[in-house]
């Protein structure tokens, strides 16, 4: 079902000072910047490889990345893996009985998406994205 | 001084108090399986096993004594994501790079891997990820 580690999601207080580490230092090329109203974040992503890191910025004191970022502070947040077809494994994970924060996928940065519960993995909060050009719901 | 010369996300540690139960659900709920070719233990003080993905792998961690750095670190931040790590073309070359910007980073040290070689870049400078760099030959 999964190909690749899509991307590697980290929190940070401020998307413009973390680019200044992992784009200035590091090196890595930001190939995609946006805000994601309805998820309340401002991010870029950076690529690493045949992956990519997601840095991620909450836009509001109430998005939820900034309740992360008051619980646990700044750091890896989530994992992202491609698969070709996030809703056929969407279906699956439900007759498994495999505990989703999403029901159906939606439109994130990566393409269509779907969040598992962190419960289903021991607390890593897994993402699952088919890129738009792979999409063929 | 030149760039870092990433090549790519070398794998990503994720640390659990239950090995056997999180390997089950990462198989079960996400359909990653164990690969025992990527067998390379990791000392006396640990629980190991690695799920291939793409050209990186995930890597479980279970401390199962008490003390030492990871187990420290563990007892602090809990079950989850804990670390990634990258890997450059030329380890000495990387760290000359990061510390000419005034980061630290510990000096070179013989990695789990045969001929291999890790540093760590200090969590102080990279927005609250632990991030190790490897340099594979």
């Amino acid at each position: 079902m999964i190909d690749k580690i899509h991307h590697v999601g980290i929190a940070v207080h401020d998307l413009d000072e973390a680019l200044k580490f992992y784009r200035d230092t590091l090196g890595l090329h930001v190939h995609a910047e946006d805000t994601v109203e309805d998820q309340g974040v401002r991010a870029a992503l950076l690529t690493i490889g045949d992956s990519e890191i997601e840095l991620l910025e909450p836009t509001s004191p109430e998005a939820n990345m900034a309740k992360f970022l008051e619980r646990k502070g700044e750091g890896l947040h989530h994992i992202c893996f491609q698969t070709e077809d996030v809703d056929g494994d969407l279906e699956e994970l439900k007759e498994k009985g495999v505990q989703l924060v999403d029901q159906k996928s939606r439109a994130g940065l990566a393409g269509m998406i779907c969040f598992l519960h962190p419960k289903a993995s021991r607390s890593v909060l897994v993402e699952l994205a088919t890129p738009l050009e792979m999409y063929r719901g | 001084m030149g760039s870092l010369n990433v090549k790519k996300l070398d794998h990503v540690v994720i640390a659990t108090a239950d090995l056997e139960d999180a390997l089950a659900q990462w198989t079960r709920n996400v359909g990653l399986k164990t690969d025992a070719s990527l067998n390379q233990p990791l000392g006396a003080g640990f629980k190991v096993s690695r799920l291939p993905i793409g050209d990186s792998f995930l890597e479980l961690v279970q401390p199962v004594e008490e003390k030492g750095r990871f187990y420290e670190q563990f007892q602090e931040r809990g079950e989850g994501l804990f670390s990634i790590s990258i890997e450059v073309e030329d380890l000495d070359a990387a760290i000359e790079h990061l510390r000419g910007r005034d980061i630290r980073v510990s000096d070179p040290e013989p990695s789990i891997w045969p001929g291999a070689r890790v540093a760590r870049i200090n969590q102080g400078y990279t927005h609250g990820v632990s991030i190790q760099l490897i340099e594979r030959s």
